[in-house]
């Protein structure tokens, strides 16, 4: 072994990491080599050296006391439930929850029961299992639950095609492309917007939110509609968000911006849009356009209809108003 | 309170998860096991007294805290808390050495001064004198070295000889191959080999030696 070799591991000897016959190579040029064996000697004095170091300092009270209740802060704030933490979340985990189905329904209902299912979910073979109405038990539709049999019988009827948010929203994404829309498909008029986890929102978690359904754009599968579809969402969330961090005259564009935009977003968006809405001009005090957009959001989304009653009376209280003179009857529904 | 802790059968991995699920109590367990050293290590990469450091414990275990959802339980936990540490004290580094020198490039000026103080009292350290005062210089000698290594010499160092993680964990901290690590160690060896020389410090040693 040379001084140059030597010097270059001679601190993985010190280390004892080399393997025996390398270690038996050092230990014999040491011995024999005066210049190697001082830069063993002297590196072995640093080492000494360090180790003299005093143990660690002890950070003081005051630094360890204030991150210890940092922790605490940060993990408190984990287990508040997302609804007081964000407020809106009556509003944000259904529009994810929607989502999420939306992509699981599509997820599976086109990959892998194949063309099958999705030729189940057409506004032909829709209407033809809706009349009669009973036929539609056969499909209890995930969505449907907090929906009233009757009144989602009567929807039914208005609209054969239209029976869940989930089937609606990719129905409409298949449409788009119209591979198979029949001639005048009916106006949506009436959909259940519930989802079942829409009924609980105390009941979600935000650990549920980790793991989303594989969601496929639509360069993958081919459907550009669920491309628009996926674009009212990106919308709606950031029409949430801004009414979350209080900027409403935004959020109340950015909704506007979605109801109005062509192909007519699906009810469920809408719906979410309208109860924006409502929220932001009812906090601006804006009573009027805020028992308007209740009054829209009722209308798409009856599910939501004891949501919506109760803050219209509460609005027509402060108002002075008569809560029943707020609330027409069925009509063609606006965009806002 | 933190010295009352004795949970010392729980890992720090077991500890790090256990917080991630918001048990906040795992955390004072961590920062009773490692605020010391993480402090020692700011204190030596960054040479700043100790009112500072803390001021960077702060930050980093703010960062853990922080961050404790992005750790992976199969990673060594002080792999992932000194890898915080180690590029916090190179920001705090490179945001001061552009504070004092307006470039980031400018080099730290070497403090021949303060060295040539220690040699003095390492020379003039009386034979007779207790071996822990001599100590106490060698620490100091010791300090200065560190201070004078390249950046990535002296991390590699302290945290192998300081703090006595294993070369592959200090190869994952400071995100080089294990070779980098390797080579990195011995160069600063060199160093301080080189500043120990010329204060005159083996010379001592082989005197006290008697050799």
């Amino acid at each position: 072994m040379n001084c140059d070799r030597c010097s270059e591991i001679l601190v993985d000897y010190m280390d004892g990491s080399l393997d025996a016959g390398l270690k038996e190579e050092v230990r014999e040029h040491i011995r024999t080599c005066p210049d190697c064996s001082r830069e063993y000697e002297e590196l072995t004095e640093i080492r000494r050296a360090v180790s003299l170091e005093a143990s660690a300092p002890v950070p003081s009270a005051e630094v360890l006391e204030r991150l210890s209740r940092a922790a605490k802060d940060e993990t408190a704030a984990d287990r508040i439930p997302l609804r007081k933490k964000w407020g809106l979340t009556r509003i944000l985990i259904p529009a994810l929850s929607a989502t999420i189905a939306l992509s699981v329904w599509f997820y599976y209902g086109y990959f892998d029961t194949g063309n099958e299912t999705v030729d189940m979910y057409s506004r032909e073979v829709m209407a033809e299992k809706a009349s009669p109405p009973e036929e539609d038990e056969e499909f209890p539709a995930s969505g449907e639950v907090a929906a009233p049999q009757t009144e989602r019988r009567k929807a039914l009827m208005q609209n054969p095609s239209e029976s869940s948010l989930a089937r609606n929203a990719p129905g409409e994404a298949r449409e788009e492309l119209g591979a198979s829309a029949p001639a005048a498909p009916p106006e949506p008029e009436t959909y259940a917007v519930h989802d079942s986890a829409a009924d609980s929102p105390q009941a979600e978690d935000v650990s549920e939110m980790k793991n989303p359904a594989p969601q496929l754009s639509g360069a993958e599968t081919g459907l550009e509609g669920y491309e628009t579809v996926s674009k009212y969402s990106t919308q709606l969330t950031l029409a949430l968000k801004q009414q979350m961090e209080g900027d409403c005259g935004a959020s109340v564009r950015t909704n506007k911006a979605i109801l109005n935009s062509t192909p007519v977003p699906p009810d469920y968006i809408r719906a979410y849009s309208y109860r924006s809405l409502a929220e932001c001009y009812e906090k601006t005090g804006d009573a009027k356009k805020a028992i308007e957009n209740y009054v829209l959001l009722m209308k798409v989304s009856p599910g939501e209809k004891d949501y919506a009653e109760s803050r219209i009376a509460e609005l027509g209280k402060s108002a002075g108003l008569k809560t029943n003179r707020a609330i027409p009857t069925a009509g063609p529904v606006e965009a806002e | 309170v933190f010295g009352l802790i004795t949970k010392s059968g729980v890992t720090d991995e077991e500890a790090m998860r256990k917080f991630q699920n918001g048990g906040e109590e795992s955390f004072d367990l961590l920062l009773s096991r490692h605020g010391g050293g993480v402090l020692r290590f700011i204190m030596k990469m960054t040479g700043t007294d100790k009112t500072r450091a803390e001021d960077l414990l702060q930050e980093v275990f703010l960062k853990v805290i922080e961050r404790r959802k992005t750790y992976d339980p199969e990673q060594k936990f002080t792999s992932w808390l000194y890898g915080i540490a180690r590029n916090h004290c190179i920001d705090y580094l490179r945001t001061e050495s552009y504070r004092r020198h307006g470039s980031l490039d400018a080099p730290l000026s070497r403090d021949d001064e303060r060295g040539a103080v220690v040699l003095e009292m390492v020379k003039s350290g009386d034979r007779s004198q207790e071996d822990a005062a001599f100590d106490k210089e060698v620490r100091e000698l010791i300090e200065i070295g560190v201070r004078e290594l390249r950046e990535e010499f002296r991390e590699v160092f302290l945290l192998r000889e300081v703090e006595g993680l294993p070369l592959d964990e200090i190869a994952r901290i400071t995100e080089s191959p294990l070779g980098t690590v390797k080579s990195r160690l011995r160069y600063a060896y060199q160093g301080l080999r080189k500043i120990f020389a010329e204060s005159g410090y083996f010379e001592e040693r082989r005197k006290a030696k008697g050799v």
